[in-house]
Order: C-alpha cells, then structure tokens, then sequence
C-alpha cells in the first residue's frame, strides 16, 4: 500500500471538518440558512476528493512543488527548508500564545521574548532590552495614546476576581 | 453647483493652512502606522474616531481621507520589506514584493510599488471627478444578480494563482466560504456551525483569519529558514537610484500591465461592495493570464506587483466615489469611512453631492495629494526603510509575532481570538506548504458573507435560472463559464498539437 503524503492527510482531515459542516448544515430548517454551508462544504468536499485521487495517483510528487505546467521540480526537495524546522519555530509560538494567554501582553512578552532570543544565540540582555521595547511601544501605543484596554490574561483575571 | 466652480472651491479649500496640515498630519501618521503590518487603513480610522467628535468636517473628513489613502503606501513598503501584508489589499505585494526583497531588489521592488500606485491614484482621482455626473446611470445597472455573479468571477480567477493545481485553489477558495459561515447569519439571525460555542456566535475574525492565513506562516517560514529577508546587498538595493531604476522600469516595459490593473481596479472600485482587496486578485490574476512569464508570478514578478498596486492605488477613489455618491460602500475600509462621515453629520448620498460638490471634490483631491505626499515621504526615507531587512530573523519573530497576535486581538478584544489565531495559523502553514492558495482562502473569507447574500436574493427574486435574467448577467456568466473550461481546453489543444500534457507527472 502507498504511503500518504503531507497534503494527503491535511486533505484528509479538512475534509472530515467539511463533512461534519455538511451533516450539522443538513438539520438546519430553512433552506435559506443551510444553503450556503450546504454548497460550501458539499463542494470542499468533492475538490477535496479530487484533489487528494490526483495526489494519491502522483505518489511521492504529489507534495512536490510544480512548475506553471504541473510538472515537479525535482531540486526543489534539497532545496527546502526541512519540516522539522516549521515545528520548531510553530512550537515557539505556541508558547507565545500561551504565554499571552495565561500572563497577558504585557508579562507574556517580557517572559517569551528574552528566552526566545537566547535560545537563537543572541545575548540575554539584548533579549531583555528587546521586550522592554516591545512592551514599553505597545503600551505607549495602544494603552496611553489609543486608550485601548491591553488583555491582562487568565491568570491575573483570576488573582483579581479570587483576592 | 456646476463642475468648475466646484472643483476649484475644492482645491482652495484644500490648500488652506488647517486643512493642509490635517492632510499633511493624516499622511505622516498613516505612514508610521500602515508601515507596522498589523494595522490597516479601517483600524487606524476607528482608532482615531475618538479623537475626531466635535471637530470641523472641512477639515476632520481630509484627515480621514488622508489616514486612508496614504495606508496603501505605508502598506506597499511594509508588504515588499517583510512579506507581511499592511493591509488586505497589499497582500499580493506581499507576495511578489517580498519575493523580489529576497532576491535582493527591495529597492527595485519598492520604487515600482510606489510608482504604480502613485499614478494609480491619480489617475483614479481624474476619472473619478470627470464621471461623477455621469456615473449613477452606469451603476444603477448593477444589481443583486449582477454583483453575486462578479463575486464567481473574482473567486474564479482566484484559483488560476495556485502553482500547478486549478483544483488545489478553488478547494482553498471554498474553505474560506465555509469558514465565512461560521456565526450568525444576517438575514435570519441564525447561528450555523457554532456547535453551541458562544465564541463562534459572532463568527471568526477576518484579522485573525488574515493574521493567520498570510502574516503567522510568513514570519513562520522565515524563523524556520533561520536567514535574514534578504541578501546582504538588500541595503544597496534599496538606494533612491535603485527606486527611481524601479520606477523607470514602470515606464519603459511595465505601462501596459499597469494600465490593465488600473482598468480593473477602477470597475471594481465603483462597484458596491466589492472594495479594493478584490480589485488587486482580479488584476493579479489578470496579468498573470496575459503576462509571458507567468511562472513568474508568485516568485517575484515586477508584472505582478506593477498590476496589483495599481488596482489597489485606482481604486480608492473610486471606492470613495461610489460612497459618496450612492452611499454604498465599497470594501470594510469604506464601511467605517461612511460610519465616519455619519457620527460627523454628514450624511453620504446624491443630495451630498448635488449640494456639496465642492466637498465631494475635495475629498478626492486630499486622497491624491495624500498618496502624493506618502510617496515622497517614502522615497526619501526608503534608504532607512530598507534596513529592515538586515534585521536577524529572530529579532523580527521576536517583535513582530507578539504584534501579530495582538493585531488579532485588538479589533474585537476577546481573549480567544488569541487562541484562534494559533490555530488558524496550523491551516496557514499547511497551505503555504503543501502549495494551496492562501489569497484564494482569505477572498472566499472575506466575500462569504455577500456571496450568500446575494446568492439568496438572486435566487428569491429572479429563480434558479437568475444567471440569465439580464444581458449583463449572461455576459458575465458566458465569463465564468469561460474561465472554467478555458484551462481543459488549453491543455487539450495542447496535448493535440503534440506538445506536453499539462498534468502533473512529467519531472525536470
């Protein structure tokens, strides 16, 4: 059996929020409410199936990048950056928003900006001045000039509201 | 009032000292502001709103209109120097701009992003004052079945951007319509999709949805590459002598692609509710059909950038026209522009026009003179401005992905949109890498909502056939039907003159 590409599974998985669109869009009364997600997922659905046979039919260059005419460029695969490498710098930003999510703006961005910055080899101390900066732009920005209430996070709602 | 009289009323009125130096101030703070990437032209007229009750319209709407008009410039520079999108309708800047900063031609790039839109908008600003008495019969035939059916064609056209798969785009252009689902539907007051989350009731944010889609997989891209934005020889690319080459280049092999992006953008800036982030697609894809060099596109085409900027610089005023003139806006820009004008009592519509000619000039004049004076601002500080991409790509993760999300927090400020980003981001990445079309997502997002609209109204009051209701709907349809069988049809003409099958599956 042939082993699946990357764009095989996101195919795959897309596909399976569509169907779940498309059966939750079936028990909708009206048909003027369910037409749109009806026709939209209905429709994901059958370009997804085509997109993932021509996928499945191209085996391993099926994930390939390709030319104007489809064909796939071959040294392209050396050339990328490898995968691994997107996890690594997706995984520092979940750690961002989570981080903002929990300490809010201001402590989230002092906390992940120094360690970020170290971590890629650049000094603590430049890390340090790089979210003070950071912090003391947005709040000068946003909060003073702007009058816009920068969230606080989680933790600090919940320290507020217990004490 | 009669058309001479009027317009030289405007331009008295524009060159007095208060309102030159509301312009002067609206141009300069739009262009600090629109070059951060977060902050579009509508964010930055609603943060100022407050600042703005009380104050005189003669000189409180130039102001708006200069916030306005001189963003696109702010947001060309941002879109060629980081790759990230000032605002909607820069993005395919973003795109081949940001390719060419890479190549080391920021400088290149730059000077014909400016030059583009420069023209653009004056241009725009001529025919704009020339049709204003002669535009409402033209527009007047654009109805419901007419505007759903240019709604396709925009997302047809999308799907010809994706390299290689027409199917990959219009399946990208599709999961931004569901995802446009999402919420509350308008007309019935209906909440679909939401899976009894109240997050969802208020539907997905379009700057979360942006941030995510375009901005998050771009700096993701770059922290993975560990490189910076460009070459070393960036900075020396980006010297005025190199804007001014980007800028004679314009001239001497790029006039007529810029000419055709201007054509469209301006139909698309007058027709409500379309806006200018459709009008930059529509000539994007317009010129990659017509360009020789269409591998080109997406990798760091002077063609694309020349065609998108100037669809994106046309159309504002004619955008603004259709405001003003119908009162219908024609993009999320114009919607808080007209909510602007409204909170200051001026009520936009035929009788604005009819009995204050002069102000409707004049708005269109600052829109001129505030591109006029971004432009030059931005030649003269382009040398700095190119610096940027020296900066290490930590630095630029580091500082620009807390503003990302803080972007997608701000326009509503709910603590969620923070997470939603996040996992936006997942299914920016997989397009962007696995070569969907992530244009053709966010226009299928941002025109969900009145693609179903109209959908609805068409087929309510015209039947299922509404697509052949009116010559100007079955030309448009012959359109669409066109760009779909165009592309089998090439490839079969291809295959039966001998040449090379058009598939995937033959490797260089």
């Amino acid at each position: 059996m042939k082993r699946l590409s990357p764009t095989a599974y996101f195919l795959i998985v897309v596909m399976m929020v569509m169907v779940v669109f498309f059966v939750t869009s079936l028990g909708y009364a009206n048909i003027r409410v369910k037409l749109m997600p009806l026709l939209m997922s209905g429709s994901a659905i059958v370009l997804g199936l085509i997109a993932l046979i021509q996928d499945v039919r191209s085996g391993s260059k099926a994930s390939m990048p390709t030319d104007e005419e489809g064909d796939v460029i071959e040294d392209a695969d050396k050339l990328a950056t490898p995968l691994s490498a997107y996890f690594k710098a997706f995984g520092w930003l979940a750690v961002l928003i989570a981080a903002i999510y929990i300490l809010g703006f201001a402590v989230g961005i002092l906390i992940w900006v120094p360690v970020y910055m170290w971590r890629q080899g650049i000094r603590l101390w430049k890390g340090v001045l790089t979210a003070v900066v950071t912090v003391g732009v947005f709040y000068a920005a946003f909060t003073m000039a702007l009058q816009v209430q920068i969230y606080s996070g989680k933790l600090f709602e919940w320290m507020s509201w217990r004490f | 009032m009669e058309t001479i009289p009027a317009l030289l009323e405007a331009l008295r009125n524009m060159f007095q000292p208060t309102v030159f130096l509301a312009v002067l101030g609206g141009t300069i703070i739009s262009l600090i502001m629109g070059v951060i990437p977060v902050v579009s032209g509508a964010l930055m007229v609603i943060i100022f709103l407050p600042f703005l009750f009380g104050a005189d319209p003669i000189v409180a709407m130039p102001f708006l209109c200069a916030l306005l008009a001189a963003s696109g410039v702010g947001g060309a520079v941002t879109s060629v120097l980081t790759g990230i999108p000032g605002d909607n309708n820069n993005a395919p800047t973003a795109i081949d701009g940001f390719a060419m900063t890479r190549k080391g031609q920021a400088g290149r790039a730059l000077g014909l992003a400016l030059g583009a839109g420069i023209l653009a908008a004056l241009l725009g600003v001529g025919i704009s004052i020339l049709i204003i008495p002669l535009m409402a019969p033209i527009l007047m035939s654009f109805k419901t079945v007419e505007m759903f059916l240019i709604i396709v064609m925009a997302l047809l056209f999308l799907s010809v951007l994706t390299q290689g798969s027409r199917i990959k785009g219009l399946f990208s252009a599709v999961v931004g319509l569901t995802l446009a689902c999402i919420g509350f539907q308008e007309s019935s007051a209906i909440q679909r999709l939401t899976f009894g989350n109240l997050y969802l009731y208020d539907g997905i944010e379009m700057s979360t949805v942006l941030m995510g889609v375009l901005a998050v997989p771009t700096l993701v891209e770059l922290a993975a590459e560990g490189l910076p934005i460009a070459p070393l020889g960036a900075v020396a690319a980006g010297k005025l002598s190199e804007l001014l080459k980007g800028m004679k280049e314009l001239f001497t092999k790029h006039l007529w692609v810029w000419f055709r992006g201007t054509v469209i953008g301006y139909a698309v800036g007058i027709a409500p509710a379309l806006g200018s982030a459709t009008a930059v697609w529509i000539a994007y894809a317009q010129a990659k059909q017509g360009s020789k060099k269409p591998e080109e596109f997406g990798q760091g085409s002077p063609e694309a950038i020349v065609a998108s900027e100037g669809a994106r610089g046309v159309c504002n005023p004619g955008d603004l026209l259709t405001t003003l003139v119908f009162g219908i806006p024609g993009c999320s820009i114009m919607v808080v522009l007209l909510a602007a004008f409204l909170m200051m009592g001026v009520v936009p519509g035929p009788t604005l026009v009819l009995d204050h000619t002069a102000l409707s000039f004049q708005m269109i004049l600052t829109m001129a003179l505030s591109v006029i004076l971004g432009a030059a601002i931005c030649f003269a500080t382009a040398p700095l401005l190119v610096k940027i991409t020296q900066v290490p790509p930590e630095y630029l993760f580091a500082v620009l992905m807390p503003l990302i999300i803080l972007g997608a927090y701000v326009t509503r400020e709910y603590s969620l949109d923070i997470v939603v980003v996040g996992l936006i981001s997942i299914l920016g990445l997989c397009i962007k890498r696995f070569g969907f079309s992530a244009p053709a997502t966010i226009l299928g997002f941002v025109m969900g909502r009145l693609f179903e609209t109209y959908l609805v109204r068409s087929l309510d009051l015209r039947g299922p056939l509404f697509f052949l209701s009116s010559p100007i709907a079955i030309v448009l349809t012959a359109l669409i039907v066109l760009s779909v069988v165009w592309g089998p049809v090439k490839s079969l003409l291809g295959r039966m003159r001998g040449g090379k099958p058009a598939m995937a599956g033959g490797a260089k």
